[in-house]
This record gives structure tokens, sequence and C-alpha cells, in this order.
């Protein structure tokens, strides 16, 4: 997995590419709430080039947009397509996320 | 056996017929005696009638020839008559081997005997004697024998003839009776057969008809409302077939209306029930269509709440899966820790065998010194020896020199020795003396060295002790490292569980999800099918009211039959 943080002010994006394991989403999960701990309050995840993602990612995903909630902010994701798409709609999280 | 009433109608029939035949058969036999009778007529009694005239003829023709040739003489006459007699008499045997009768046989046999006689009376007395030429003789036997055996034989011939045409018209008038009689018993039989004919139909209408005209008369009563009636079977015929079948009819009827009236009853309290059981139904329907209502809200509800459990659980597992990654590197730290802790044991180890050594070797040291400071006293006090033996070698030496001086020259020599003897012992004394300064010395560093090996002996005890607990810190630190694996084996176990892996946990929220959206569908339809059904709940309990009064109708209607 790679994965490509940007921070501009309280605003964030990020890239995930490839497939995304309980390790990786340990570390994406460390360093967002980092960044949103420094401040950042709206992230933007591009999953265009996203291959995997189980339940452990989708955690990540939910805790992350738990917390911008909490910062009112928000989590939008864009890009979602294939196995990301139809995992979201089987947990229902299609309903939960801002996805453009 | 089954005696059907089409077997019975043949069977009257069947009599009739018999009776009818007997008759027709009796007439018949009569006719044919009739027949019998004018055959034998045509057949027998004219042609014997008309045999016996054509022997009366031959006689007259015998006469004749025989005359004829008693007067003309001529052979033609007399092959006449031969040829005559010859044909009477074949007649004559003919007609006797035919004979019905005795009496006819008999007569017959007289007319032959008396042919016979005038043939032999003819052949005796008249051609004999006219062959001879005696005209005379042949006269007289022509006039007094041949005319008077052919009068006899024409008077039997008469009598035949007279007995056989006696025999015809009693034959024509027994033949003319018998048909009268046949004629007279074809009438009786004609009308007997009618009379019993009608007789055996009159009996077998009524026999047939009578179980009918009654089974009409208790369909009447039955048709009346008394439904109690019962046919009497008397037969095993279809009438009694039929008596049977509506006695089952009536008896299954009585059954029907006793069950229609119990159920017309029951139905009316039914209905009544059903009537009261709709409004409540209704009122049910009511509550059950804002219970529905109250789930769809609640299944709303619950599909919000899913979504949240459905976020918690996918963080959980997120967390889990994490959770189970870094135990998965902290059991990989941990046994570097224990590694590390194993080698810090052995380095100890090392130290408190090396220090285990040195405390040994100190006090095999402090022994050592403490040997070497007792020697050393003891050194001292053989010093002090030396000293005092010096000082008395000294004293001899001395003593030695006097008494050289004394002995002059020869003592000489022995003065020198005595010299070097005194300068020995002063040396002696001196080093003597040196000796107990050293070891007045070396007991002094002894001493020190004894206190040292004291000092450092506490020192390295010190150190041991440091390094037992050094020790035990590091098995502290290895079974608290154990203590953590384990615990991090645990986590890892827990986290293997597969309720937690990712596939379950979608799955499950998936199920969860579709469950409830399942629910909350199905309540929508309940909610639907209790509109529905409240509506269907009116519409019975409109018709339960119309079954009611129509129950009421049942049983007026029922009560029209007495059961």
């Amino acid at each position: 997995m790679e994965h490509l943080l940007t921070i501009n002010g309280n605003k964030a994006s990020v890239s995930l590419e490839g497939k995304i394991y309980a390790h990786d989403a340990g570390i994406i999960r460390d360093e967002l709430l980092a960044a949103i701990e420094r401040g950042v309050n709206t992230i933007t995840m591009d999953l265009s080039r996203l291959e995997y993602i189980d339940s452990s990612g989708l955690g990540v995903l939910v805790t992350i947009h738990k917390h911008t909630l909490d910062k009112n902010g928000k989590l939008v994701l864009t890009g979602v397509h294939g196995m990301a798409a139809e995992i979201l709609k089987r947990t229902r999280l299609d309903k939960v996320f801002h996805i453009d | 056996m089954n005696v059907t009433l089409a077997k019975k109608m043949i069977a009257y029939f069947l009599l009739v017929i018999l009776v009818a035949g007997a008759g027709f058969m009796y007439t018949i036999q009569l006719s044919g005696e009739s027949e019998q009778q004018i055959t034998g007529l045509g057949n027998q009694d004219i042609p014997q009638l008309e045999k016996v005239n054509e022997i009366a003829f031959n006689a007259m023709a015998k006469t004749a020839n025989a005359r004829a040739y008693f007067i003309y003489g001529d052979n033609h006459y007399l092959a006449e008559f031969k040829r005559v007699t010859e044909a009477n008499s074949k007649l004559e045997e003919e007609m006797i081997s035919q004979a019905h009768t005795d009496a006819a046989r008999r007569l017959l046999t007289e007319v032959k005997t008396l042919d016979d006689k005038y043939s032999k009376v003819a052949e005796t007395k008249v051609i004999a004697f006219v062959q001879q030429g005696n005209k005379e003789a042949a006269r007289q036997g022509l006039v007094n024998e041949l005319a008077p055996a052919a009068n006899e034989l024409l008077a039997k011939i008469n009598e035949a003839k007279k007995v056989q045409k006696d025999s015809i018209d009693q034959a024509v008038t027994a033949t003319v009776n018998n048909a009268k009689h046949t004629k007279l018993v074809a009438i009786t039989a004609a009308g007997m057969a009618i009379l019993v004919g009608m007789i055996i139909g009159v009996l077998a209408a009524r026999k047939i008809t009578r179980p009918i005209h009654e089974l009409r008369d208790l369909m009447e009563e039955a048709s009346n409302g008394t439904m109690t009636v019962t046919a009497v079977v008397r037969s095993q015929d279809e009438t009694g077939q039929l008596c049977h079948s509506f006695n089952t009819m009536m008896a299954a009827q009585l059954e029907v209306i006793k069950a229609v009236k119990s159920s017309a009853v029951e139905l009316a309290a039914a209905s009544e029930e059903m009537a009261a059981s709709a409004t409540e139904v209704s009122s049910a329907s009511a509550s059950i269509a804002q219970e529905v209502q109250d789930v769809a809200q609640s299944m709303e509800d619950a599909s919000a709440s899913s979504t949240d459990t459905a976020q918690i659980l996918i963080q959980l597992s997120s967390l889990i899966q994490i959770a189970k990654d870094k135990a998965a590197s902290a059991t990989t730290n941990s046994q570097v820790t224990v590694e590390a802790a194993r080698g810090g044991k052995a380095v100890v180890t090392e130290v408190k065998n090396s220090m285990d050594t040195i405390h040994t070797k100190t006090r095999e040291a402090e022994k050592v010194i403490t040997l070497l400071n007792e020697y050393s006293q003891r050194i001292g006090i053989i010093s002090e020896t030396i000293t005092g033996i010096a000082k008395q070698t000294n004293l001899l030496a001395l003593n030695a020199a006097i008494e050289a001086a004394r002995a002059g020259e020869a003592g000489r020599g022995f003065a020198v020795v005595a010299d070097e003897v005194r300068k020995l012992a002063e040396q002696s004394n001196t080093e003597a003396d040196n000796i107990t300064q050293l070891i007045s010395k070396i007991i002094e560093n002894t001493d020190s060295a004894v206190m040292a090996m004291k000092h450092s002996l506490a020192e390295v005890e010190i150190g041991v002790q440091s390094v037992d607990k050094a020790d035990k810190s590091l098995d502290n630190i290895l079974a608290a490292v154990a203590e953590t694996v384990s615990d991090i084996d645990g986590i890892a176990k827990v986290t293997d569980d597969e309720i937690a892996s990712s596939d379950k946990i979608v799955k499950l929220i998936e199920v969860v999800a579709e469950d409830i959206e399942r629910t909350e569908r199905d309540a929508q339809q309940v909610s639907a099918a209790t509109e529905e059904t409240s509506a269907t709940i009116e519409t019975i309990a409109a018709s339960s009211e119309q079954t009611s009064a129509m129950a009421q109708n049942l049983q007026n209607l029922i009560n029209k039959f007495k059961v």
C-alpha cells in the first residue's frame, strides 16, 4: 500500500493506492488522527487507485469520519469504485459517508 | 338370487304363453289327428273302397267271361277269366295284408275264400267240362254251382263294400267331430289364454304397482315433512331395491336434515359470534395497524441504529485487526527483549561466577595473609631467639677472645675465630634486628592487607548481592516478558477469532441490515395487509349479519320437517 498525505491548513487530502490491510490501516489511522489532532477537520480521500480494502480499513474511515464530525468538519470520499464501492454498499456505509 | 322386475314380467308372459301354447299344442294335436284321419281316408279307406269296387267289377268280369267261355268256347274269354281271377286274387291278398281291423281282414278273407271257391267251381265244373265238350255238364255246373257261388261272392263283396263305405262314413263323421272338437278346444284355449293372461296381467300389475303406490304415498308423506317414514321391503326385485333405496335415501336425508337443523342452530349462534368477533377483530385490526405502524417506525429507528452499530462494529473490527497486527509486532519485539534479557542473564551469571571466584580467592588470600602474619610473628619470635643467640654468641666470642688473649700466641688464631664469631654474632644480631623490623613491617602490611581483604570481601559480597539482584531483576524481566508474550499471544488468539474477521463482520452487518430492511418492508406489507384485512373484516361483519338472517330462515324451513 502506498499513500500520500498533503496537509494545507485545516484541510488534508490523502490518496490511497493498492491494497490496504490491517497494518496499513493502523499506519493511516495514526497519521490521520495525528493530523486531526493538529487541527485538520476536512479530509478528502481519493480511492480511485484503491484495489482492496477490508473492514480494518473501513473502520479507519469510520473513525476518521467521526473525528472530523467532532471537529465540525467532514470526510469526503472520491473515486469510489469496484470492490470499495461494493463493500460500502454491503455495509450500508455508502449512506453514512459523503461520497463525491 | 336377485329376481328383477324384468325377469318377473318375462315369467308372467311365459306363463300366459305356456297356457296359450298348451291350448295350441292340444289344438295342433287334434288337428294332426284330423289330418291323419283325413289322410287315412284319402290314402287307405277310399282306395280300399275303390279296390273293393274293382274286386266287385273283376268278379262281375269273371262271371261274364266264364259265361262267355261257356257260351262261345272262345279261349280269349278263358284267358281273360284267368287274368281277372289272378288280378282279383292279388287285390284280395293286398287288401287282406292292408286290413286295419280283424273284422275287415276276416271279411276280406271270406271274400277271397268265396272268390277262390268261385274260381275253383268255374274251373272244375264249367271250364273243364267245356274243354271236354260236355256242354250239359258245364251248363249244370254253371247253373247249379257257379251261379250260387257268384251270388254268394257278390253278396259278400257287397257286404265288404258296405262295411268299407260305413267305415268311410264313420271316419268322415269322426273327422268332422274331431274338427269341431278342435275348433272348440282352440276357442277354449284362446279364451283361457286371454282370461289367464288378463288375470295374471292384473295380478302382476297389482303386485308390481302396489309397492310403488305405497312408495308414492310414503313420498307424499315425506314431502309433507314426515321424514320418519319407512318403506316395507317385500321383494328383492327393482321395486324392493327401490324401497330399500328410498329407506336409505330417507335415512340419509333424515341425517342431513338433523345435521342441517343442528348446524342451522350452530350457524345462527356462530354467525352471531362471528358478528361479535368481527367487531372485536375490527377493533384488534385497528390496534394491529397502529402496532404495525409503530413497528415500521421502530424499524426505521432500528435501521438508523443498525447503521450506527455497523459503524461501531466496523471500527471495533478495525481496531481488533490493527491490535492483532500490533500484537504480532509486539510478539516479535518481545522475542528480542527475551533474547536480550537472556543475554544479560548469561552475562550476570558469568559476573556472578567471577564474583564468587573473587570472593573465594579473596578469602583464600586472606587466609594466606593471616597465615603469613602468623608466620611473620613466628619469624619475629625466631628473630628474637636469633638475637638472643647472637647476644650469647657475642658473649661467648668475647669470652673466647679473653681466653685467647690469655692463651697468647697460641690463642691468636682462636682470638681471630672468636672475633669472627663475634662479628657473625653481631651481624646476626643486626640481621635479626632487620628481620624484626621487616617482620614488623610485614605484620603491619599483612594487617593492612587483611583489613584490605576484609574490605574487599565486604565489597565482593555487596557485589555478589548486586549481581544476585541483577540476576533476579533479569529473571523478573524474563518472567514479565514471558507473561507479556503470553498476553500478546492471548490477544493474537482473541483477535484471530473469525468473528472479528473482515468478511464475517461485513457479512454480519449486511445480514442484519438486510433483516432490518426486510422487516421494514414486511411491516409495510403487513400494514397494507392489515388495511385490507380491516376492509375484509367489515365485509365479513356484513356477511355474518346476512348469514345470521339466513340461518334463522334455515331454522324456520327445517322446523317444517318432523324428525
